[in-house]
């Protein structure tokens, strides 16, 4: 067969689309180099992978040419299977990827070796990072280690060392020296110099050896706080790091620089042997370690600021001859963008700035109301909250021994809250001080707070507010007040549809299911002997002692002398809120369902009451609940049919619907009312309805939630646990689930633990 | 009579100093409390110190410190006595919190949201000025003299939605909220009950933190300072710092395999 032949071939096999002639072309010009039996091989897949995407056949003919030169035909049935299966989890361009580095990514694997994903660990890692920081820091991938503070970017593939175990060692080395810059403030020092640091590191000649030289020196800093931090990860990481920095190697035949970079690094690192010190002290060009100058600097290296040590070491380097390659090593030393680190800090500050002044706001509103209801009225000017607060700090300046939070918890019956206290410490550490006006802009609103009402008419939008909607009101934090039915809601009734999705989930979690069900039995409503009663099934002997003694004392004997088996009714009603945007689209979509129907199946077993809505919608008047379940409807084919009916829709206004279904849980009998939202993400609707401004909605209408008795306790899907959850949620009264996989376990087993 | 009820009375008598490092006014409150007749409620996680404090202010006070762990099978005649036969004899005798007012001691009711709700209306007359404990059975009302304080402690971490504190309840105490001692102090506290030099004291209170700062992922609660206590000892006896750590502390907190493998590589990264 020949080229035309070829072609022809492939225009058959992708009938009934007619593919421009250009492309095929293109690819078939690659495939020239090929010999026949491999062209027929890679021709053989086109049926199943073009009725797939179009682009990701012609990306796997051009890249399967190659891939051909490095293993036999046999495999390639194996290769397109992994290339089906990354494009349905990663696109188009993670096929790409994929196919790109055949070695690495498909052969490397196949002969075991030891490379590691870091999706493969990301779950474990974000527990680790978040254990070892105490914060939310993100991951994300990006060639080499770097981050802005908010998040860690790492490569998203190890293969430096030839055993699994030392790269993943080498993921934790690597999150953790980032941790380290993170915590040094490096970033936040960058700020405030207010010099712009790019222009300070292009003001030397080499551009690339300032920046590798400021990188080592902030690689050496970092792996000394280690040192201290995680003394037990700096001990075992020591000799990995060596592994990495003797992987630098010269480019061209001038040695100098290069061996002087290993010198500094190792020396860097604490490595103390006999070697090392032998090979630092024949090098003719690195004699200045062992001279005053020399020690000086490597002890400010130590405890200077990296922008200080710099000048001076880039002085030296730049004497010597020769270039280097970094090479892996350049793991270690990681990338520095300040850009982007400034503009990450500046969006959080902002961030925190609203935050703190809305609580701030609301708590001074607070004080004020009670101070009018103490005062019976008359205001006192003077001897309002925040005029005690600007004063008081005017004072501190002067005997600077106390924080800020000192301050106003000195002032008696200022009890301040205790996420407010947290938040003001934070900015405090982060700012050094809190600023003036940040006192300021919440003094102002809380003054505006609450004669701005709002009229009750959803300007313009009313023509399309349904009739038979109910109204709400929406909080907002800016003013400190509600906007009275600003919101609609309208109740609708997912259509059942029939498939195989619920006895898919029951077959999928067979063991699963037993464990719940044998955990919920227990829960179960269950007999139980109450002691000390008139009438019952044996006598109490405790009782019985008693009522002898009493009656030897001369009183009458008690007649409860009975034990008596009673059933011990768990009285609680449980509302399960799903988020139903669109972001939920895809996995978590599908495993809140499994979720649903695991806990559905573990309700039915202890017996609660419980309900199920979804919610979504668009705009304020547009807010939209789905019934899937009411409290005391049976479990059966219709509500099934209606978890297999729950899919993405739009936006998520969180405050309407979980305003709804406190209304109707108030309205039942149970003793024990809770409401559960699951949810995954920021609460986030067209309009306005974002950021700040929505996170306090969410969470006014949690604390109203629970200001009627209702508990509420909210589920989130994420890959990390954001800062603005706790204070969304409040304290302990969420879980996040990175591994959307372990959902449905872990959705029954809080519920578990909030009830038992 | 050689009188029992003073020889009963003077084993729940502290004599010495219990050592307790306060985190912020805990003492000073306490005595304020205790001087206006008010009534404690210590709330805070599993074993940061509340029984501790407990222990010290009824030192302080040099007031004897009756404690009755609350349970749900416990009856109001556990709390405030019962007649028993003795040789044909009926006698009374007190329970723990009867004994308490009528000797002006300390009646700490430790978990209290474990006891049923029937049983703890028994304290409500204490707790607000009237400061009385009726005793049905011997047909007597005792007034509760100015030394007798009521103190009950409840965590509010568990978060059982069965389990909470009514506000009627509540708002009859002075609360006083503790948490997770400060690192600095909580590597004191460490290194004196566990007997550890200052180093290994910091790790082991990091190694806590860390388990901490996991709640929202799913792990119940932290490590408490009574676990790094007995972690400590463990180590003390010569365990090995790993095996000490994964069985006094992790294993402890939760059967998750995720959360105990991340827990792992703190503990590899801190020792
Ligand atoms: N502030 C402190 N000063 C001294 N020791 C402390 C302090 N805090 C905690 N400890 C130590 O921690 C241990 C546990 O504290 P404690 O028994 O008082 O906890 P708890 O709060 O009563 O816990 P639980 O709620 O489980 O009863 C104490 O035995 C003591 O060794
Ligand atoms: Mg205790």
């Amino acid at each position: 067969m020949d080229l035309f032949d070829h072609k022809r071939r492939f225009y058959a096999g992708v009938l009934p689309a007619r593919p421009n002639t250009w492309d095929v072309d293109e690819v078939f010009e690659l495939l020239a180099e090929l010999d026949e039996t491999r062209v027929q091989a890679l021709l053989s897949y086109v049926g199943a992978i073009w009725p797939v995407s179009h682009s990701l056949c012609f990306a796997y003919l051009t890249h399967g040419a190659q891939a051909l030169e490095q293993f036999p035909k046999e495999m390639l049935g194996e290769w397109v299977r992994q290339i089906l299966a990354l494009y349905e989890s990663k696109g188009l361009l993670g096929a790409r990827q994929f196919m790109a580095d055949v070695d690495r990514f498909f052969l490397g694997p196949m002969r075991g070796v030891a490379g590691v994903a870091f999706e493969e660990i990301a779950s474990l890692m974000v527990h680790y990072l978040r254990g070892i920081s105490g914060r939310s820091i993100q991951f994300a991938v990006a060639q080499l280690p770097s981050t802005d503070t908010a998040t860690i970017f790492l490569p998203g593939f190890l293969d430096t060392f030839p055993d699994k175990q030392h790269n993943v060692f080498l993921y934790k080395l690597l999150i953790s020296l980032q941790w380290r810059q993170v915590e040094s403030r490096i970033y936040c020092q960058g700020l405030a110099a207010k010099t712009d640091v790019l222009q300070l590191l292009a003001r030397y000649p080499e551009r690339q050896l300032s920046a590798d030289l400021f990188a080592a020196i902030r690689f050496i800093q970092a792996f000394r706080s280690l040192e201290s931090e995680l003394p037990g990860l700096a001990r075992q990481g020591r000799g990995l790091c060596l592994g990495l920095i003797q992987k630098i190697v010269p480019a061209g035949d001038e040695k100098e620089k290069s061996g002087a970079l290993q010198d500094l690094l190792t020396q860097g690192i604490g490595v103390q042997d006999p070697v090392g010190r032998r090979a630092l002290s024949t090098r003719s060009s690195w004699k200045f370690l062992a001279t005053d100058g020399g020690r000086k600097i490597v002890d400010d290296l130590w405890h200077g600021a990296a922008f200080d040590v710099l000048p001076e070491l880039y002085k030296i380097f730049s004497g010597l001859a020769g270039s280097y390659h970094l090479g892996a090593a350049a793991l270690l030393l990681g990338e520095f963008d300040f850009t982007r680190a400034a503009e990450t800090i500046r969006l959080r500050r902002e961030d925190e700035k609203e935050k703190f002044v809305a609580m701030l706001a609301v708590f001074l509103e607070q004080q004020r109301q009670r101070q009018r209801d103490e005062d019976g009225g008359g205001n006192v000017p003077g001897s309002s909250p925040e005029n005690l607060l600007l004063v008081r700090q005017k004072g501190q300046k002067e005997n600077n021994s106390r924080g800020r939070d000192a301050i106003l918890l000195d002032n008696e019956g200022l009890e301040v809250p205790a996420e407010l206290a947290a938040l003001l410490k934070e900015i405090q550490d982060d700012l050094g001080v809190l600023p003036e006006a940040y006192v300021q802009a919440a003094a102002g609103q809380a003054g505006r707070g609450m004669q701005k009402k709002e009229n009750g008419s959803l300007e313009g939008e009313n023509r399309f507010a349904p009739k038979d909607g109910h109204r709400y009101d929406e909080w907002d934090y800016r003013r400190a007040g509600y906007r009275k039915d600003w919101c609609m809601l309208t109740e609708k009734s997912l259509q059942p549809v029939r498939s195989g999705f619920v006895a898919g989930t029951l077959a999928k979690y067979p063991g699963q299911l037993n464990k719940l069900r044998r955990q919920f039995e227990m829960l179960r409503s269950r007999d139980r002997f109450v002691r000390r009663r008139r009438h019952g099934d044996d006598i109490d002997l405790d009782a019985m002692i008693e009522a002898l003694g009493d009656s030897s004392a001369g009183l009458s004997p008690s007649d409860r002398l009975f034990v008596q088996l009673l059933r011990d009714e768990r009285d609680i009603a449980a509302m399960f809120l799903v988020d139903m945007s669109n972001s939920t689209e895809g996995w978590v979509g599908v495993a809140v369902k499994e979720s649903l129907v695991l806990l559905a199946e573990a309700l039915e077993v202890v017996g609660d009451r419980y309900g199920i809505y979804g919610f979504s919608g668009m705009r304020r008047s547009g807010s939209e609940l789905f019934h899937i379940k009411h409290l005391d409807e049976p479990y059966g084919a219709e509500v099934q049919g209606r978890i297999a009916a729950i899919g993405p829709k739009e936006y998520t206004r969180m405050g309407p619907p979980i305003r709804h279904v406190t209304r109707i849980l108030q309205e039942t009998r149970s003793s024990v009312r809770l409401l559960v939202v699951i949810s995954d993400g920021k609460p986030e609707d067209y309009d306005d309805y974002k950021g700040q401004y929505a996170i306090e909605d969410t969470r006014k209408a949690l604390l109203e939630a629970r200001g009627c008795g209702v508990h509420a306790f909210c589920i989130t899907i994420d890959k990390a646990a954001h800062d603005y959850l706790m204070h969304m949620f409040g304290k302990g009264n969420y879980i996040f689930v990175n591994d959307v996989l372990a959902l449905p376990a872990k959705m029954a087993e809080m519920y578990r633990l909030i009830t038992s | 009579m050689n009188d029992p009820f003073v020889c009963r009375l003077e084993e729940y008598r502290i004599a010495a100093e219990p050592f307790f490092l306060p985190q912020a006014k805990e003492i000073d409150i306490g005595l304020a409390a205790s001087a206006n007749r008010l009534p404690l409620l210590l709330k805070g996680p599993t074993g940061c110190g509340k029984t501790r404090f407990m222990q010290y202010l009824a030192w302080r006070l040099n007031s004897p410190l009756i404690t009755v762990s609350c349970h749900d099978d416990l009856s109001t005649s556990d709390l405030v006595g019962r007649y028993l036969v003795k040789n044909n004899e009926a006698f009374w005798q007190d329970g723990p919190l009867t004994l308490a007012v009528r000797a002006g001691a300390i009646c700490y009711l430790d978990e209290i949201v474990e006891a049923r709700k029937d049983t703890t209306v028994v304290i409500h007359p204490l707790t607000d000025d009237r400061r009385q404990l009726p005793v049905e059975k011997l047909g007597k009302l005792y007034s509760a003299p100015p030394e007798f304080m009521l103190a009950v402690s409840y965590n509010p971490g568990y978060q059982s939605v069965l389990k909470d504190l009514k506000p009627s309840t509540r708002q009859r105490f002075v609360s006083l909220s503790f948490d997770y001692p400060p690192p600095d102090l909580e590597k004191e506290i460490v290194m004196r009950e566990g007997g550890i030099d200052e180093r290994l004291a910091v790790q082991m209170v990091k190694l806590a933190t860390m388990t901490r700062s996991l709640k929202e992922s799913g792990l119940a609660e932290g490590a408490s300072t009574r676990l790094i206590i007995q972690t400590v000892k463990l180590i003390g006896s010569g365990i090995d710092t790993v095996s000490a750590c994964r069985a006094g502390m992790l294993q402890s907190l939760t059967d998750d395999g995720e959360l105990l493998a991340a827990m792992d590589e703190m503990i590899f990264s801190l020792f």
